[in-house]
């Protein structure tokens, strides 16, 4: 009997559902246009003042929503000049210079992908050690957006209804004579949002890639002193801001949690010569917090550097 | 995280539900200006919050959660809570129907605990779960409004197939 009604309750159920949405009211085409400029300043985070929020009152603003279909639909047509604009930039650090690929620009109704991916060039008379180190650089940033893209469509393959993006950017952090660091991110959103930030450093003195490990004699135990330094941080930073949580291995209930850097952890270099260590989002604290960083004064790791 | 793409990817998922949260905040609110007065702060507060997208929730729940939570906070505000134009109640035996009547305008007429429930699972086809979890009750509660709720709504489907 049971399955009789609920089997009834489905049936007014379906028809509850097709009357309300062919009795619903259509967005007016006004509104649908004031949605629009909402979302436009929503996503520019304009300060829009009490006595002006009503946002017809507002002459209606360049549509960003227009803006980023324009840019899904130009894009793939445009690689050549931009990959020439960005050949225009000035050399970095004399010696190496990145190109922009865009690799891939794709979207469909539930699913889009935007791979902008890094290629480190050098000049012709740099040492063969830097031409190698750019190469390993690039093999990396290859793997790594690869690997990027395959995970992706794995999630788009078992889950092709569910609304998910992908899509990869870089930027040039450090850039003196002595160093160079490429910071590559990987922002994955499927029924959540990820980011992954991967640096690739390139010591231009000697021409070598580099990684955090590579830094420091082979007697000083970098892994537990930074450890110890990035734990004392998060204590005093829970301390002094109550909204702030790091997830401290034997400290809480959260299972897990931090307990040591990893040997090789994402860092670069702030100005002052500091080693800023890298967090993946959701490492080591919930994911409002992003990728978190720590700072580590270089008066504690100077004197014992390679 | 790189901003501009932040932004892409919320323009294109609000895009998809324009419609869908037109229809919940003019459900909610009945007044267009006022329904456009909450879309307005829902996004604005949904992108600044954006970050905070967990895991296992989609989009759709996470906003549609965020902009009835702004309907309720400005029909407070307004002191429109009070079921002053709340035309049917439940209770009541009012139960003829304006021949030119549609669903949706019996759905705006009533009380707003059963029109938020009708409006979150019919038509934004939200589950149980999700609106126990949007409207911040328990799920028994959730299956209890709807199931009074739908009483209303058979009734006036029967009036319309005489």
């Amino acid at each position: 009997m049971r399955h009789m009604s609920d089997r009834m309750d489905d049936q007014i159920d379906a028809r509850i559902r097709e009357t309300l949405q062919r009795s619903a009211p259509q967005i007016p085409e006004d509104v649908s246009a004031r949605f629009d400029d909402a979302l436009s300043e929503a996503v520019e985070q304009e300060k829009i003042h009490k006595w002006k929020r009503k946002w017809w009152q507002k002459p209606a603003v360049a549509s960003l929503i227009t803006a980023c279909l324009l840019v899904f639909v130009l894009l793939p047509n445009m690689n050549a000049n931009i990959s020439y604009a960005m050949q225009e930039l000035p050399v970095i650090g004399g010696l190496i210079r990145v190109v922009t690929v865009y690799k891939q620009e794709t979207s469909s109704e539930h699913h889009f992908q935007e791979v902008t991916k890094p290629q480190l060039e050098v000049s012709e008379e740099s040492s063969q050690e830097l031409k190698d180190a750019s190469k390993l650089v690039n093999a990396n940033v290859d793997a790594r957006i690869n690997q990027a893209m395959a995970e992706f469509q794995k999630e788009v393959d078992a889950y092709p209804e569910a609304y998910s993006g992908m899509m990869t950017d870089y930027e040039v952090v450090t850039n003196t004579d002595q160093w160079f660091t490429l910071r590559l991110m990987v922002y994955y959103s499927a029924a959540s949002s990820n980011t992954e930030y991967h640096y690739y450093h390139i010591d231009k003195q000697t021409g070598e890639m580099v990684t955090l490990s590579d830094l420091f004699v082979s007697d000083y135990d970098y892994v537990e002193k930074f450890s110890k330094e990035v734990k004392k941080q998060m204590h005093d930073r829970m301390k002094k801001d109550e909204n702030i949580t790091y997830m401290i291995a034997g400290e809480d209930d959260f299972g897990g949690g931090f307990s040591a850097i990893d040997p090789e952890q994402n860092f670069y270099w702030d100005e002052e010569g500091n080693l800023v260590l890298v967090f993946d989002k959701y490492a080591v604290a919930p994911g409002y917090m992003g990728c978190p960083e720590f700072t580590i004064a270089r008066d504690l790791f100077e004197k014992h550097m390679n | 995280m790189p901003e501009n793409w932040k932004k892409k990817w919320f323009c294109s998922k609000v895009q998809e539900l324009k419609a869908p949260m037109w229809g919940l905040a003019i459900g909610l609110m009945k007044h267009p200006q006022d329904a456009e007065d909450a879309i307005q702060n829902a996004l604005m507060l949904a992108y600044e919050h954006i970050d905070e997208l967990s895991f296992a929730e989609k989009f759709k729940p996470w906003i549609m959660r965020i902009l009835t939570n702004e309907c309720y906070r400005l029909l407070k505000k307004r002191k429109l809570y009070v079921d002053i134009d709340e035309v049917y109640d439940l209770q009541d035996e009012h139960s003829g129907f304006d021949e030119d009547v549609t669903l949706w305008q019996v759905v705006e007429n009533l009380k707003l605990e059963y029109r938020t429930v009708i409006l979150l699972f019919y038509y934004e086809g939200m589950s149980i779960r999700q609106i126990a979890h949007t409207l911040d009750l328990s799920e028994d509660n959730v299956k209890k409004r709807l199931s009074r709720a739908r009483g209303k709504l058979r009734e006036y489907l029967e009036k319309e197939d005489l």
